[in-house]
């Protein structure tokens, strides 16, 4: 897998250049829009994150001309703005996904698996397998080893969405985002209360507790 | 001498151009009369020539030789004799009689016969040094005799040098009078235009206070100064609403970044303890996290507060606003036992931002749940009463005192009793803030049970 990073902050573009190549991608940085623009045009990438204030073409204008270019590559958007107009301006213009900085690291890494996966046209497994916990989506039932596992609705979603990311620790945001298609921040912690749930059914009575909390991050699900 | 410069104001060219406008039309109007009063007077005295020559052609027919003698020496009136000029002549020409007034010195009565003059015809003589003229009828009557009539200016022209020099000593005070009313108009009507250059001079001062002062008589320059301290109440809030959020924010964000500063020295200190260090970096994380989220509710609160907040407008059915929230807390409340019940009917429209305004519902019910004891209640309600969509949020737990009514919307306010909860103390701010935007209005009550009801009161 093949990465384009489109970043001024050098900070920032090595930092995600070092995180992405631990996660098992290749990476290319450039610092502008327009080395972007020629960059895409001579070589194929599996998926781009792209700032939106650069110098030269900014990032709406680069994904603007990426698009009418034909090229398809799924972009995330990198932004410093945060509010609703400029999310729906920045995927409007052709943006995949929106990411707000500052930003959690595992969040962009979830995000850009997502959209690879979506633009790879990859159908999502209908059972999914983590060590000793096996989920059946289709019939919605959950097995930890040989025990059944009831779940209500929103639980089973959470538990779905920590089985497609094994290994990643899912930010607050990203869940409240999938499983209750919210985009602001309630002031209690709405996924502490969910995530205590799931864990109470499926980790209380065992001895291996496969999620784990990452501190200021979010939440994990740990595979063996 | 040094040259007077006036001021190019609005005032002084209103002034100068309603004045020239004024002495223009003066001056018109003087000399059409005076044209009019000079065909006027010569007119009458070509009459008066013709008169003249008709009495003396009937007297010498009449009288002959001598009775025309005795017309022109004892009827003729001093004054006709002061301006007449009477010849009489021969057929072949030849003077027998002629007669001039005194004055007429200039005169060259030679030249009115150069040529048997026609008869029934006029000629003009003038005189530029003494700005006289002289108009002259001939005429040839019986006998062969050519009688030549003549009258000078003089009579007319003293009539109207008189209304020459009338004109020159009136129109001094005209030209005072039409510059003195127009800087009057000028200076009345402007006046509103001055206030507002004071004011806006007196602002540039630092007097953020200041206004126009109006004259409610309710003509355009009065609205201008209406809207003009709208205008300036407008920035006025604006600006002491920025500056309020800044300050605000400068000092929410001082404590969390103390603590982080903190944590990481400490960091730093217990270096290279592994599991020290690593709890001060999730530590570093958390708190990172939590200026974020300080920093994000107070730009929601601003933006809502400054009236910059874009609402995104939409009709939405009341129960598709209120629902996701009641589902989103109903896990929270579950845990701590808490009932919550939602009561909403189906196809109530709101027209308004509803990700926003579920956000505001959100805090509330986030409170409600959070002060609700173990076992309470919450119970959420929406409907239509008139034209108000009240959505009414009550609870049982303790109840919010009088004392913190009003206080408890406003920032990082946290009531005493609240001080074991976790929070920021915004919720509420950002609440009242995202209503205001609505132009709506939240309230607080004690409920029957003495636990608190909030109300959201929109305009449906």
């Amino acid at each position: 897998m093949r990465l384009l990073i489109v970043e001024d902050d050098e900070k920032i573009a090595s930092f995600l250049k070092k995180g992405l190549k631990e996660s098992g991608f290749a990476v290319d940085v450039v610092n502008d829009g327009e080395s972007g623009l020629i960059i895409c045009e001579n070589a194929a990438f599996d998926a781009a994150v792209i700032d939106i204030m650069l110098p030269g073409i900014d990032g709406l204008e680069l994904i603007e001309k990426l698009r009418a270019k034909k090229i398809n590559i799924p972009v995330l958007i990198l932004s410093a703005k945060r509010s609703v107009n400029d999310r729906i301006k920045g995927l409007q213009g052709g943006g995949d996904d929106y990411l707000v900085k500052p930003f959690v690291f595992s969040e962009l890494l979830v995000r850009l698996q997502a959209l690879i996966r979506r633009s790879s046209g990859m159908t999502d497994a209908s059972e999914l397998r983590v060590d000793d916990l096996v989920m059946n989506v289709f019939k919605r039932e959950v097995y930890r080893g040989d025990k059944k596992i009831e779940l209500q609705p929103k639980e089973f979603s959470l538990l779905e969405y920590f089985m497609r990311n094994p290994g990643h620790s899912l930010s607050k945001t990203l869940i409240l985002e999938k499983i209750w298609d919210y985009n602001f921040d309630p002031q209690t912690n709405v996924v502490d209360v969910l995530v205590c749930r799931l864990r109470n059914k499926i980790d209380k009575d065992f001895n291996r507790k496969i999620i784990k909390t990452v501190r200021g991050v979010g939440y994990i699900l740990e595979k063996d | 001498m040094k040259k007077i410069k006036l001021p190019r104001t609005i005032g002084v060219r209103l002034t100068l151009w309603f004045a020239c406008i004024f002495i223009t039309f003066q001056i018109v109007f003087f000399t059409a009369t005076y044209y009019f009063l000079y065909t006027i007077l010569k007119n009458r005295d070509f009459n008066d020539i013709l008169t003249e020559t008709s009495e003396i052609s009937a007297e010498l027919k009449s009288e002959g030789i001598e009775g025309f003698h005795r017309f022109v020496n004892n009827h003729l009136s001093s004054r006709l004799k002061e301006i007449l000029f009477i010849r009489l002549a021969s057929e072949n020409n030849k003077t027998l009689f002629k007669f001039f007034p005194e004055s007429a010195d200039w005169f060259d009565f030679s030249l009115t016969h150069t040529d048997i003059p026609e008869s029934g015809k006029w000629l003009e003589f003038r005189n530029e040094k003494k700005k006289e003229e002289v108009n002259i009828y001939s005429k040839h009557i019986e006998e062969g005799l050519i009688l030549q009539v003549g009258m000078s200016s003089l009579r007319r022209d003293s009539i109207l040098n008189q209304f020459k020099k009338m004109f020159v000593l009136g129109i001094s005070p005209l030209i005072f009078i039409s510059l003195a009313s127009a800087a009057f108009f000028s200076v009345k009507f402007l006046k509103p235009v001055r206030d507002i250059i004071t004011t806006v001079k007196s602002i540039e001062l630092g007097k953020m206070d200041s206004r126009v002062p109006r004259t409610w008589n309710n003509d355009e320059l009065d609205e201008l100064a209406g809207l003009f301290n709208q205008m300036l109440e407008k920035i006025e809030n604006l600006i002491n609403a920025m500056k309020e959020s800044l300050d605000n924010t400068a000092h929410d964000l001082r404590t969390p970044l103390t603590r982080l500063r903190n944590i990481a020295e400490a960091a730093l200190n217990e270096f290279p303890d592994e599991e020290l260090s690593r709890d001060a970096h999730e530590s570093a994380i958390e708190e990172s996290e939590r200026i974020l989220k300080i920093l994000e509710t107070i730009m929601d609160i601003a933006e809502a507060e400054n009236g910059i907040m874009t609402l995104n407008y939409q009709l939405t059915d009341l129960h598709d606003v209120v629902y996701p929230v009641y589902d989103l807390y109903s896990y929270v409340a579950e845990t701590k036992g808490i009932s919550i019940q939602m009561e909403v009917e189906k196809g109530i429209m709101l027209y308004a931002d509803s990700g926003k305004i579920s956000q505001a519902v959100a805090n509330i019910i986030d409170n409600a749940v959070k002060f609700t004891p173990d076992l309470g209640q919450v119970y959420i309600s929406a409907f239509k009463e008139k034209n108000s969509i009240i959505i009414s949020i009550e609870d049982t737990g303790p109840g919010i005192d009088e004392k913190d009514g009003e206080k408890i919307f406003e920032r990082l306010y946290r009531a005493k009793s609240s001080s074991k909860q976790k929070g920021l103390g915004l919720g509420l701010s950002l609440v009242k803030a995202i209503v205001k935007a609505h132009k709506g209005t939240v309230t607080l009550e004690k409920s029957s049970s003495g636990g608190a009801v909030f109300k959201i009161i929109l305009t449906a």
